[in-house]
């Protein structure tokens, strides 16, 4: 069933449409996460599936009705029932813990008391409720934010980057608690990042935006696997870019080469290598090459390390290349290197 | 038709839609017209008909009140800008005995209204006062001629006044640009050469020059408002001269029209502050804060601070303090007599219906600017927030007009459509009181609601929503409790004004109703100042509650501490 459904929203303030024609849909019991940079108008999409901003253009329905659409039919975030939680947490700081929880439960039943018990107790913030939220840490915050917005079971539960405020050893934990709370609740959810590997983490489905537009819709694996254009496969980190001319339907690099389908010769093409699709080989193969290391550091569980790969008249391209363990070999050393072609893509310039 | 239904339930959504904008769109319009009125009806008045009254203004008085006005202003301005800024600089930068009681200290003379203790120097240094008494039998003098003593009743004496009362407010500002400065730039000063003097002459005080011109043009709207003082030492400002015009010359257009003049005098001061507020922005020349150096003053820089902190307090808050507590207790019984109590509740019912009405007017506009974040709604509320700047007189003309031509208006109705005369209303009525009052305070309740409601994130808002409140739910229970006391303190500072209201007091009020400050001021223009001294006592001690209140606010201010 498709819980909350937007079609062709699109939004603007006082400038530049910042949502240039958004449909996407929500299912039952699914988590999605919209992926994209700060300004891509991501967090518009969740103030407005949430009520906070009234439509301008298309429609938002929540359970096949109708809830915002360009005609000025606006139901109101209250009537909703849909549970936000935002960047900040936004804590009241005049309630106390249990106060914050109850605030959205209008009718307290045993039930509900009883799952604020075990929710809070499972979450390790049921001592804090007497407490005020200035004297929790980050994380409690966020604890308690989570479960004032599921509280009054909501049909929908929308995070505008949950866990940006936290410090990166926390976040690994939290992160972790709160898909689990999610899915054990079975509530549909949207989430908002821009950190690829909290999308990958937390979504079954992730949305990619950019300058208002859903770029790429897709499962992680498809999202990490076959990004769409540059732009996604961009997304992951840091890349390996090099350019060179289509013949054959081919491109021929110092590094090896990769299929161009569906470009005409004489083309433009820029490969994508993502520095963990440099592999690094005992001998040198056939498709492989060697290059010359110019530094080598180590992570912790991987190495990083910045080769110079001399191709004659093309004069010297340097790769950045990322190998699992400890792999440090001296400057000015010669590795053998291959490229693995499910983490190289190829697109049009 | 199936099609029908559903055109009319957008129609009614649309209509729903424009009703939910226009509640506040509406209240914000109507009270911007409210507040507006007073002005607008000077305006139309100094365009009507005068009789040749401006003529007339023109070729006698006029010079004279712009004259003396200026000269008052420029007198007040240096008074309070020399006491306020060494006063604050000195309790601020440097150390010296009994530095931590002058810092709330010096904001004691905000206590004490101008005309109170114009009354009280009156009183003690007049001819037959006991100072003047004092020197003739130290010296055998017999009469005036014998020896020169400076007349009290006089400009001079309005600007010592007025600058022992006002400098405050100088005082208030500086000390807080001081405390925001970093020392660091006062350091950096220091290493290339600059003597601590000079530091403060080239760093320190350019700083703080924005909020000391806010400071600044605060004391002299406040000059400008005054009436007590200046009547009661016959000095012929503008304030003054209106209410000659009005009142003795019975010509509320000549009047309107000398408030008009006045009125631009407003504007400059206006400008001045805006742009002040505008330039507060260089003053963080560095976010790195230290803790202040303080330096420790010693031999005759002690006594010198001592002596310039003391000065101040003892003029302006002390001295006349005692003079009225040692009257209230010899003459306290004639002051009951003359029905103390039942002006006590006047000027209690008065002040306090002010203060809950300016309130809430006040709540209503800066949270519908919050909720609309319409430029039209806010740049009303800017408008109806004005009346700070309008001085007492100059509202008190435009109400009479307005609130008039209502009354006329009115019972000629009635007269045509029902054959009955309503008369005057309005005019001279508590209401036309309790609306100078709302006008005038607006600015204090709006501002400190707006200020408040801004530390409010937008996203606390998004959640009070999200989790099922409506509007008026969030504002029950997010916005009120969270900024309930910074309202508080604005509802008891509109309150304290109005304890200590005058100039429109005085002849809006209705027949016969004495406020304290009109039962002070009558008596003290009778010479019976002591029979009175009651009555000014309370108002002075209704006028600490916001000396403690800002002393409270000025401590932790620091930034980066």
């Amino acid at each position: 069933m498709t819980l909350l459904n937007m079609d062709h929203v699109r939004h603007r303030f006082n400038g530049p449409e910042v949502v240039r024609g958004v449909s996407l849909a929500l299912h039952a019991g699914e988590f999605l996460c919209l992926l994209g940079p700060s300004g891509c108008g991501k967090t518009t999409l969740l103030r407005l599936a949430a009520g906070l901003e009234q439509v301008q253009q298309g429609t938002i329905s929540l359970a096949n009705q109708i809830v915002g659409d360009a005609n000025g039919c606006h139901v109101p975030p209250e009537k909703r029932r849909v549970g936000l939680m935002f960047q900040d947490f936004a804590l009241f700081p005049h309630l106390t813990v249990r106060q914050n929880i109850c605030f959205g439960v209008t009718k307290m039943t045993p039930e509900c008391d009883q799952w604020i018990k075990q929710t809070t107790e499972r979450m390790g913030i049921a001592e804090l409720m007497g407490a005020y939220p200035h004297t929790l840490s980050g994380g409690q915050q966020q604890r308690v934010a989570l479960v004032r917005a599921l509280a009054p079971n909501p049909r929908a539960l929308l995070l505008d980057e949950p866990f940006s405020g936290l410090d990166v050893t926390r976040r690994a934990s939290v992160r972790e608690e709160t898909l689990a709370l999610v899915q054990d609740t079975g509530i549909a959810a949207m989430m908002v990042t821009h950190d690829p590997e909290e999308a990958m983490f937390m979504s079954d489905r992730i949305l990619v935006m950019h300058e208002g537009l859903i770029v790429q819709a897709g499962s992680p694996a498809e999202t990490y696997f076959t990004p769409a254009n540059a732009y996604v496969a961009g997304l992951f980190g840091p890349v390996n870019r090099l350019y060179h001319t289509v013949a054959q339907r081919k491109v021929e690099t110092p590094l090896g080469v990769f299929a161009a389908d569906g470009m005409a010769d004489g083309d433009q093409a820029e490969i994508l290598i993502r520095p963990e699709g440099i592999l690094i080989e005992k001998n040198q193969s056939q498709t492989g090459c060697s290059v010359k290391v110019l530094n080598a550091r180590l992570l912790g569980n991987a190495s990083h390390l910045r080769l110079a790969a001399e191709c004659g008249s093309a004069g010297v391209i340097e790769i950045q290349a990322r190998v699992p363990g400890v792999f440090l070999p001296d400057r000015g050393h010669y590795v053998n290197i291959r490229v693995d072609t499910e983490k190289a893509f190829v697109f049009p310039t | 038709m199936p099609y029908f239904p559903q055109l009319m339930q957008r129609n009614l959504r649309r209509l729903n839609q424009w009703r939910n904008l226009g509640f506040w769109g509406l209240g914000a319009f109507i009270i911007g017209w409210l507040v507006a009125s007073p002005l607008l009806s000077i305006l139309y008045l100094t365009l009507g008909d005068n009789q040749n009254i401006w003529s007339h203004l023109v070729s006698t008085v006029l010079d004279d009140y712009i004259i003396t006005t200026l000269l008052l202003m420029l007198g007040v301005g240096s008074g309070a800008f020399l006491l306020g800024v060494s006063t604050a600089w000195l309790v601020t930068l440097c150390r010296f005995p009994g530095r931590g009681w002058f810092e709330w200290a010096l904001l004691l003379p905000l206590a004490m209204p101008s005309y109170i203790i114009a009354f009280v120097y009156t009183d003690i240094l007049e001819y037959a006062g006991p100072v003047q008494s004092l020197l003739r039998d130290l010296f055998g003098w017999q009469s005036p001629r014998d020896y020169w003593f400076p007349e009290i009743r006089s400009l001079g004496g309005a600007i010592s006044m007025m600058s022992l009362t006002l400098y405050p407010y100088v005082y208030l500002l500086a000390r807080a640009a001081f405390l925001e400065q970093s020392v660091c730039v006062i350091e950096v000063s220091r290493t290339l050469g600059k003597t601590a003097w000079q530091s403060f002459y080239s760093v320190a005080l350019p700083l703080a020059r924005p909020a000391i011109v806010i400071g600044l043009s605060m004391v002299l709207m406040e000059t400008l408002n005054d009436f007590g003082t200046v009547d009661f030492f016959a000095v012929k400002t503008f304030t003054a001269g209106i209410y000659d015009v009005w009142l003795n010359m019975n010509s509320i257009a000549g009047a309107a029209q000398l408030a008009t003049v006045l009125l631009t005098f407003v504007l400059v001061l206006l400008a001045a502050e805006r742009y002040a507020r505008g330039a507060r922005g260089y003053a963080h020349a560095t976010n790195r804060y230290r803790a202040l150096p303080g330096y420790t003053l010693a031999g005759w820089r002690k006594t010198g601070a001592l002596v310039l902190c003391l000065l101040p307090i003892l003029l302006g808050f002390l001295l006349p303090a005692t003079i009225l507590a040692s009257y209230a207790w010899t003459h306290y019984a004639e002051t009951l007599e003359a029905d103390f109590y039942n002006y006590l509740g006047n000027s209690l019912m008065l002040s306090g219906m002010a203060a809950l009405i300016a309130l809430s007017i006040g709540l209503f506009l800066a949270y519908g600017v919050r909720l609309s974040q319409s430029p039209v709604l806010r740049a009303a509320s800017r408008f109806a927030s004005i009346g700070y700047a309008m001085p007492g007189a100059v509202l008190a003309v435009g109400i009479m007009a307005s609130f008039g031509a209502l009354d006329n208006g009115l019972d000629s109705w009635m007269r045509a459509n029902f054959g009955l005369s309503t008369g005057l209303l309005l005019s001279g009525s508590l209401v036309a009181v309790t609306f100078g009052y709302v006008v005038r305070f607006l600015a204090l309740s709006f501002g400190s609601a707006e200020a408040s409601l801004n530390k409010i994130t937008t996203s606390m808002e998004g959640a009070a929503r999200t989790l099922g409140q409506n509007t008026w739910g969030t504002l029950r229970r997010l916005h009120l409790p969270l900024i309930r006391g910074s309202i508080l303190a604005a509802m008891l500072l509109v309150f304290v004004d109005g304890m200590k209201e005058l100039p429109m007091t005085i002849v809006l009020r209705p027949f016969n109703f004495e406020t304290l400050a009109t039962f002070v001021q009558q008596y003290a223009s009778d010479e019976m100042l002591e029979e009175a001294a009651l009555a000014a006592l309370t108002i002075v001690a209704t006028g600490i509650i916001p000396v403690i209140l800002l002393s409270l606010g000025i401590r932790g201010s620091r930034p980066g501490q």
